[in-house]
């Protein structure tokens, strides 16, 4: 591969020996077993009681319409057997100009030894272009051309088009704009990727527009300003209409970091979150943090029209490390109240979740942990106890084993269980710039209460191989 | 002629010295022996007070007048002869022009005796008689070496005896290692009497650049007593500082040769993945200019503790392995660069700028999250598809900044079985509450992102909608004004008309 594209340099035009170039990839596989849910029925006789909400024997919940003879309940489907494979290939490329590169994550995916119908999610799409552009970069500004992506206070956007920015001093301005993609999907927003699982799927693409204002004083302290817009292609409405401010000091012996995002289409604060904590690290490290959290939703779907509603939550950690133990112990807490739905039915309002993990490291060579974390909120619960060993015999070796214990209820429905499951990994660097990481787990799912849930027992495993050719921009060679 | 005169004497004042090298004051010629043949020294020594190294030693011939294998027995005598391969910068001349009373017996007499011939090397006692040093000792801090050493590079000394000379109490100094530049870069600087540029490239990285290290010259014998000893890097007062980590660029810029000294390009990159720094990265040695190993610092997330003191049983044991199997030469630092748990919150110091990401993260690091699928990250805990239920409801973190609802969650629960594939009820779902489609209104006010995972519009819209039973989904406080003047066709999704056109 170096020698190809080393070839291709020297047939261009321009003298390109000098310049660099960096080609790194990523092969992932894996080995996934699942059980899913099916539907299945029986003559109504054989379920004890009347009415349309009965049980099997079993205690499985059954729907026994008025107009059958027969009811429906479900039960684990047969275990399905998939093979996921995705390739990343990142390409990077500099020196025709001063502060002049290239840019390339491309994505394809496959599925390799799948014995049903069974379609790991987006591995139906089977190639992405994540990002591809044009970067120049002077003292004082930075222009992008191309798919790529900005990340700000309002999360990840990709999109097709410009990126420009402007530096001085402490300040630096910038501004982005084109055809916008889905968040978390790297599609237009007319893409087949969402008509396959909405029937209401957005029929025009979007434009994005945004701005960003910083601010950074010094070193310890810092603040955004994001304004962002995606405006419907035929310029009939938005899609959203959101800001965000995020700013964060570590000065007066604190780390404070706040956390604003707004939607304009709701007048609603998505997400605002105030932490404190500590900023020097010593024996006891903590912070503490108020939220308030309420979802967003882009104006192609109606769920915002829904009036869905926040919480409000406080949260606090703790992390003790003592000097004279190789130990590291941390424990943490939050608490939730949702506001008022005006719905007039009571249901769980509240939530809250606690835990700890203690981390014991030997030598740099021998790192034990352990957790414990129980969360019990609206929706779901689930208590999961962890520990993990890991030995690094060199920097070019780790191994570890994990084993597990996981019980989850679902509130909203019928659905308790536990998971034992013990996994172990190995990560190997060939080289300074090859890697091989392989790991293996095998679960089993102990269904209780007459849960009808899917079946998660099962054996996994992924491995990974990454490699890299070339350098980054001015890093010395590999070793 | 006076190099010429110390490299003839050399054999007798220099290496006595020594004290491994050579301990006796005798001399390897029978002085006593002879001592009624000869009646002055310059009779055989006739150079010496005129710095004439032709005449220092007697020529072969003055021996064989005797010893030709008739008068007496046959000697083989050759006169030394080369550079001065000693560690003393001595002048007979010189010291026989300022003392008009010394005597070649002053130094070269044995203390023990005063019988004429009876001589040997000179010893450093001997010179300490008239040359007291300004303090009592004599590797203090104050005393010019110089005045009677030269550089060891200039002698001839074995491997064996370079070995065995003392190192200096100051050098003992547990703060030697890091105030000795200062010293080094003095005008009277005497590392050069021991050292070679191979005694600093043993831990300097910019051993070959350094004006003050290259100036010390290279030799072989000192290059392999060096070799193979562990280059020794010391953290400095300042790099304790927590802050230090996120202030250093400053300090990087404005002393950047005093970085250069520990940190290869290779310690920076490290962490310096990206373009940050590189102003400051490009001017350290790469890694085919340094000289030494480096601090090479690895990223972790670990604790960087020291194994303690008091440990018993198995902990013990497993220490013991731990530590056996560290190379003892590693230079490694674990560095927290972040505080723990710091994947989960890094949100704010990244959307704040606080940290310049992209200082040492390349854009790819963040897109193998926020990419929608996990590639090479373990963001997620193993078994996280079967416990993610309650962190996706409880927003313990926004899955929509990397997965999109509906092509990752919706997708996947749908094949499941999970989620409605129609608008037909056919199952028993939500079964945990009798009477749910009554009750649904608030879980799906409170949880309504995770609604979304599972139910099409759709399915919704066949109550909540004027294509269904009309019955309104709006809270209390909906504004829907200020909705329809964002995207006015979101109203017609669910009505027939504009609802607000009245």
């Amino acid at each position: 591969m170096r020698r190809f594209i080393r070839l291709l340099l020297a047939l261009l035009p321009v003298p390109l020996g000098a310049q660099g170039f960096r080609v790194s990839g990523v092969t992932l596989m894996q080995l996934i077993e699942l059980r899913p849910l099916a539907i299945d029925s029986a003559p109504a006789s054989t379920f004890p009681g009347t009415g349309q909400i009965r049980a099997t024997p079993d205690g499985v919940p059954a729907f026994c319409s008025q107009t059958s003879n027969y009811c429906q309940f479900e039960r684990s489907g047969n275990p399905v057997s998939i093979g996921p494979v995705m390739q990343d290939l990142t390409f990077a490329g500099w020196g025709l100009m001063q502060g002049l590169s290239f840019r390339g994550d491309l994505r394809a995916r496959g599925e390799i030894g799948n014995d049903s119908t069974f379609v790991f999610p987006r591995y139906n799409d089977h190639f992405d272009v994540l990002d591809a552009y044009a970067q120049l970069d002077r003292s004082s500004w930075q222009a992008r051309l191309g798919r790529q992506w900005v990340m700000n206070g309002l999360g990840a956007y990709d999109f097709d088009g410009g990126d420009l920015l402007v530096r001085h001093d402490a300040y630096s301005l910038e501004g982005w704009a084109g055809r916008a993609l889905v968040e978390g999907l790297q599609e237009p927003y007319t893409t087949s990727q969402l008509a396959a699982v909405d029937n209401l799927p957005p029929q025009q693409n979007g434009y994005i527009f945004g701005a960003r204002a910083r601010f950074r004083p010094d070193a310890l302290s810092a603040a955004a300003l994001t304004y962002q817009r995606v405006l419907i292609a035929d310029r009939s409405g938005l899609y959203s209409e959101r800001a965000a401010l995020d700013a964060s000091t570590r000065r007066l012996g604190a780390a404070v970091d706040l956390d604003l995002t707004y939607d304009f289409a709701t007048g609603d604060w998505n997400e605002a979150r105030l932490r404190v904590g500590t900023s020097n690290v010593g024996v006891y490290n903590g912070w503490i943090e108020a939220r308030r959290s309420r979802p967003f939703f882009e104006l192609w779907t109606i769920w915002g029209a829904f009036s869905p509603v926040g919480f409000d939550e406080a949260r606090a950690n703790l992390d003790w490390r003592p000097k004279s133990a190789p130990i590291d112990v941390t424990l943490f807490g939050g608490y939730q109240q949702y506001a008022p739905t005006n719905t007039g039915i009571s249901l769980r309002t509240n939530g809250w979740r606690a835990g700890g993990d203690a981390t014991w490291l030997g030598s740099h060579s021998v790192v034990a942990s352990a957790s414990y974390a129980v969360d019990i909120g609206s929706g779901a619960a689930g208590t999961d106890i962890r520990g993990n060993v890991r030995w690094i015999p060199s920097s070019t070796l780790s191994i570890g084993a994990e084993g597990l214990l996981t019980q989850n209820i679902y509130e909203f429905r019928v659905g308790t269980g536990r998971i034992y499951g013990v996994v172990g990994d190995v990560s190997w660097f060939v080289r300074q710039d090859v890697r091989l990481v392989a790991d293996a787990g095998l679960y089993q799912h102990v269904l209780t209460n007459g849960a009808p849930g899917p079946d998660w027992s099962q054996r996994r495993a992924s491995m990974r191989f990454e490699f890299m050719i070339g350098r980054d921009p001015g890093l010395s060679r590999a070793q | 002629m006076t190099r010429r005169i110390l490299a003839i004497l050399s054999p007798l004042i220099a290496l006595p010295l020594f004290a491994s090298a050579a301990k006796s004051q005798a001399s390897p010629f029978p002085h006593d022996t002879h001592a009624r043949l000869f009646v002055s020294c310059a009779a055989c020594h006739a150079g010496v007070a005129a710095n004439d190294s032709a005449r220092f030693f007697p020529a072969a011939s003055l021996c064989a007048a005797c010893h030709n294998g008739t008068v007496t027995r046959e000697v083989r005598w050759t006169p030394p002869a080369g550079r001065y391969a000693g560690l003393l910068v001595f002048s007979h001349r010189d010291h026989l022009a300022k003392s008009k009373e010394a005597t070649c017996a002053t130094c070269h007499a044995l203390a023990d005796t005063s019988q004429w011939m009876n001589v040997g090397r000179a010893v450093a006692p001997t010179c300490f008689g008239c040359h007291a040093h300004a303090t009592t000792s004599h590797f203090a801090a104050t005393n010019r070496c110089s005045t009677c050493h030269r550089p060891l590079m200039r002698t001839v000394l074995t491997d064996a005896q370079l070995a065995a000379l003392q190192k200096p109490p100051s050098h003992q100094s547990s703060t030697f290692v890091t105030t000795h530049g200062t010293m080094a870069r003095a005008r009277d600087a005497t590392c050069a009497l021991c050292h070679s540029r191979e005694s600093c490239q043993r831990c300097h990285v910019d051993g070959a650049t350094s004006p003050v290290i290259v100036a010390l010259g290279s030799d072989a014998r000192i290059a392999r007593l060096i070799r193979g000893r562990a280059a020794v890097y010391p953290t400095p007062a300042d790099h304790r500082d927590r802050k230090f980590v996120l202030e250093h660029a400053d300090v990087a810029r404005r002393e950047t040769a005093r970085c250069a000294i520990c940190h290869a390009r290779a310690s920076c990159e490290s962490c310096h993945t990206g373009q940050g720094g590189r102003d400051v990265i490009t001017k350290l040695a790469d890694a085919m200019e340094a000289t030494a190993p480096g601090v090479q610092l690895r990223q972790a997330v670990t604790l960087d503790v020291a194994t303690p003191a008091q440990t018993t049983g198995f902990l013990s044991r497993i220490y013991a392995i731990a530590n056996a199997l560290a190379r003892s030469e590693d230079t490694t630092r674990k560095v927290r660069v972040h505080p723990l748990h710091f994947l989960r919150m890094h949100y704010a110091v990244a959307a704040s700028g606080e940290l310049q990401c992209s200082g040492c993260h390349t854009q790819r690091f963040c897109t193998d999250c926020h990419g929608g699928e996990r590639v090479s990250r373990r963001y997620h805990p193993t078994n996280f598809l079967y416990t993610h239920a309650p962190q996706a409801y409880g927003r313990e973190t926004d899955c929509t900044s990397c997965h999109s609802t509906e092509a990752f969650c919706r997708s996947c629960h749908r094949q499941l079985g999970l989620a409605a594939k129609t608008n037909a009820r056919s199952t028993v779902f939500h079964n945990a509450q009798p009477l749910w489609l009554l009750q649904h209104g608030r879980a799906a006010r409170q949880d309504l992102n995770a609604c979304a995972t599972c139910h099409q519009q759709t399915y919704c819209m066949q109550c909540h909608s004027d294509l269904g039973a009309r019955i309104n989904p709006h809270g209390p406080g909906f504004d829907a004004a200020r909705m329809q003047s964002k995207n006015p066709g979101l109203c017609l999704m669910c009505h027939f008309t504009n609802p607000l056109a009245k």
